[in-house]
């Protein structure tokens, strides 16, 4: 398939990885792994605390069910969390969660109004009371 | 520069030079698969000849090769394609070095081959999936940059991720 003109020396080592690259590699990492990977260097370390970026891996989830993890269950979030209104319309919370009034959220919370990655610990909870 | 190729089949072959000299005959068809080729094609028309200075012969040949396989599974109308696909590029991902993933994640992202691309960030992130702190740093050949004692600060504050 190939016609060889010349062979140029190949690189031997791994170099810069562009940050889009990188942004986009981490994605695809579990919020378990993320946690760990906010200690890799500052970069990462922001870039994994970044709000757009916890929105854009929270939608990647293809999972029909949001978790919360409950060590972070304080009045405040569990009133974030249950106002069906804001969830669905500022964190995109599938319809059918909403309705089945079944909340679990894995590896995410919201602590002081802001989503971030966390404990992988499951909690099962009913919305309606 | 117009080929005269005149057959009954319409395959239309590019001329692809990658950094090293090395050139690759391939079917316009497998070519577009990359972004930046299909890009090329359709703003230059009739040009054959594509250099691709900042892919070297031996990433290239790997990226078009996914291609091709990609645009043959594509034809056959069957349903399994997914499969096959699947398989296959499980296959391409499975004993690539990290030297070599690295330069093919490049060449793909610089071709803007989408979904190769997709598939190799994927692959990444399988190999950063439940590594110590030390190993991704040293997989990415990244030093930490955090001034004394902020590495502990957040090791403590998510602790839990590092029993």
């Amino acid at each position: 398939m190939a016609s060889k003109s010349m062979s140029s020396p190949l690189h031997t080592e791994v170099t810069f990885i562009p940050f889009d690259i990188i942004e986009e590699i981490l994605l695809r990492v579990e919020a378990y792994s993320l946690l760990r990977c906010k200690c890799v260097c500052k970069s990462w370390h922001s870039s994994i605390q970044d709000q757009a970026f916890v929105r854009r891996h929270l939608n990647r989830q293809q999972t029909s069910t949001l978790f919360l993890s409950d060590d972070v269950l304080s009045a405040r979030c569990r009133l974030k969390i249950f106002n069906r209104n804001v969830a669905s319309h500022n964190y995109h919370l599938p319809k059918e969660i909403i309705k089945d009034s079944l909340l679990v959220v894995e590896g995410y919370c919201w602590e002081s109004d802001r989503l971030r990655f966390a404990a992988p610990k499951i909690s099962l909870l009913r919305i309606s009371e | 520069m117009s080929s005269s190729s005149t057959t009954t089949t319409t395959t239309r072959l590019l001329m692809l030079k990658a950094s090293d000299g090395v050139t690759f005959e391939v079917e316009e068809a497998v070519a577009t698969k990359l972004g930046a080729i299909n890009n090329m094609v359709e703003e230059e028309g009739s040009e054959d000849l594509i250099c691709l200075p900042n892919v070297n012969g031996k990433f290239l040949g790997m990226v078009l090769e996914w291609c091709k396989k990609h645009a043959n599974n594509n034809t056959n109308s069957d349903k399994g394609n997914d499969e096959v696909n699947k398989w296959w590029d499980k296959e391409f991902v499975m004993d690539l070095d990290q030297n070599t993933l690295y330069h093919l994640l490049m060449a793909a992202d610089y071709l803007s081959g989408t979904e190769l691309v997709d598939l190799l960030t994927e692959k990444v992130a399988s190999m950063i999936r439940g590594k110590k702190v030390e190993e991704i740093r040293e997989t990415f050949k990244i030093k930490s940059d955090f001034l004394p004692g902020q590495e502990e600060e957040i090791r403590k504050k998510n602790s839990w991720a590092f029993e």
